[in-house]
């Protein structure tokens, strides 16, 4: 991919609030062993059941906190490496996720929290989603998973003290019927997973 | 058509390569749109090392990371400016804009920075005698030290470029 440049078409001193630049940029070149990746992890999910997507919110530093957890649905997905043997690749495919726009889906703002309070806000963007930050490792959940709700996720944490973690989860909505053709008992448990879900009862397992 | 105010055009501004020892200015540029801005993160490779919070106290946060010096008072939300710059400073260097709530809009950009090593001296012959009998072979080292990439070293004789292959008759 050859590197894009743009000539300088305007350019101005900033006066007040930040305003449209337009300068040089350049597009990410991919190089060598230089990657810029995120580890990528797995979920996968059946259609209209609850997907789950984990996400590690403890500082690697003590007596630090994450003060923001922001969860974005990746707009686009540009491979910068596809040799599937690398040791950063948990499946083979092609990793790295980047994109000018991220669209969040769902926003946990423990900014003002403060010892003893519990004044932080946790935002769906669309209504399906919740985000639990006391369980561990805290979870995303995304009930009733449609088929467009498969792609790359990124959680990124910001701490008061450690730099920024961004890590990346790949949810799959399996058709329900796709499920079914599954081997073994991995259909049957998926199938009875699906009647829970959408029933709130037990029931039994089908053999 | 209604357009909702959202971040937008966010470019990064990189100094394609520099010299050793150099100070680069970075820049980030981007157009809130009417948005209020939460964070600007510079990352070097996957690491964050800067992060300007207006709305913190106090708003510049830096992070320990290789090759990487920041000019406190040179840098702010939409610059980022770099002392001392090593060889090991190259890489990919991004840019993390952030909306603050409720949107969170986020956008990203990645630009290539390269440190390059220039040598000092103009390169160096050894290994030649200054006078060979008819019919030897002349050989002879050329070398260019501390360069970085490796620099294209070519040979000219009586003010003639020799051909990459050296088949070439002398008189």
């Amino acid at each position: 991919m050859e590197p894009a440049q743009q000539r300088l078409l305007y350019n101005s001193i900033p006066t007040g609030p930040p305003e449209i630049r337009i300068m040089p940029f350049r597009h990410a070149t991919v190089r060598g062993k230089q990657l810029q990746i995120t580890p990528l992890h797995l979920s996968e999910a059946v259609q209209g059941t609850v997907g789950q997507l984990e996400c590690n919110i403890t500082s690697p530093i003590k007596g630090d906190r994450a003060i923001l957890v922001i969860w974005y649905k990746g707009a686009q997905t540009i491979p910068f490496y596809t040799n599937g043997s690398h040791a950063g690749s948990v499946s083979g495919i092609p990793i790295g996720t980047t994109g000018p726009n991220q669209a969040p889906a769902g926003a946990f703002d423990a900014r003002d929290v403060r010892e003893g309070s519990h004044r932080s806000s946790n935002s769906s963007f669309d209504g399906r989603t919740n985000f639990y930050p006391n369980r561990s490792p805290a979870m995303l959940e995304i009930l009733q998973t449609k088929p467009t709700d498969s792609g790359i996720y990124r959680c990124r944490v910001d701490f008061h003290k450690s730099p920024t973690r961004n890590t990346r989860v790949q949810l799959t909505v399996i058709g329900k019927c796709a499920a079914a053709a599954l081997p073994g008992n991995f259909a049957a448990d998926m199938i009875s997973h699906i009647a829970e879900q959408s029933a709130g009862t037990s029931s039994t397992t089908l053999h | 058509m209604w357009m909702i105010a959202a971040l937008r055009d966010v470019q990064v501004s990189v100094p394609p390569a520099v010299r050793r020892g150099d100070t680069a200015t970075l820049h980030c540029y981007y157009d809130m749109d009417g948005e209020s801005l939460y964070s600007v993160k510079w990352y070097k490779g996957r690491r964050e090392f800067y992060r300007y919070t207006p709305k913190e106290s106090p708003p510049m946060k830096i992070f320990p990371a290789q090759g990487v010096q920041v000019k406190r008072t040179a840098s702010n939300e939409s610059q980022l400016t770099l002392l001392g710059l090593s060889l090991a400073s190259s890489g990919k260097y991004s840019c993390e804009v952030s909306a603050d709530a409720p949107s969170f809009h986020t956008m990203i950009v990645t630009g290539d920075l390269e440190v390059c090593e220039i040598p000092k001296h103009v390169p160096s012959i050894h290994a030649m005698r200054s006078r060979y009998r008819v019919g030897d072979i002349v050989r002879g080292n050329c070398t260019s030290h501390n360069s970085r990439p490796p620099a294209n070293l070519t040979w000219y004789i009586n003010e003639a470029q020799v051909g990459a292959t050296g088949d070439q008759g002398w008189e």
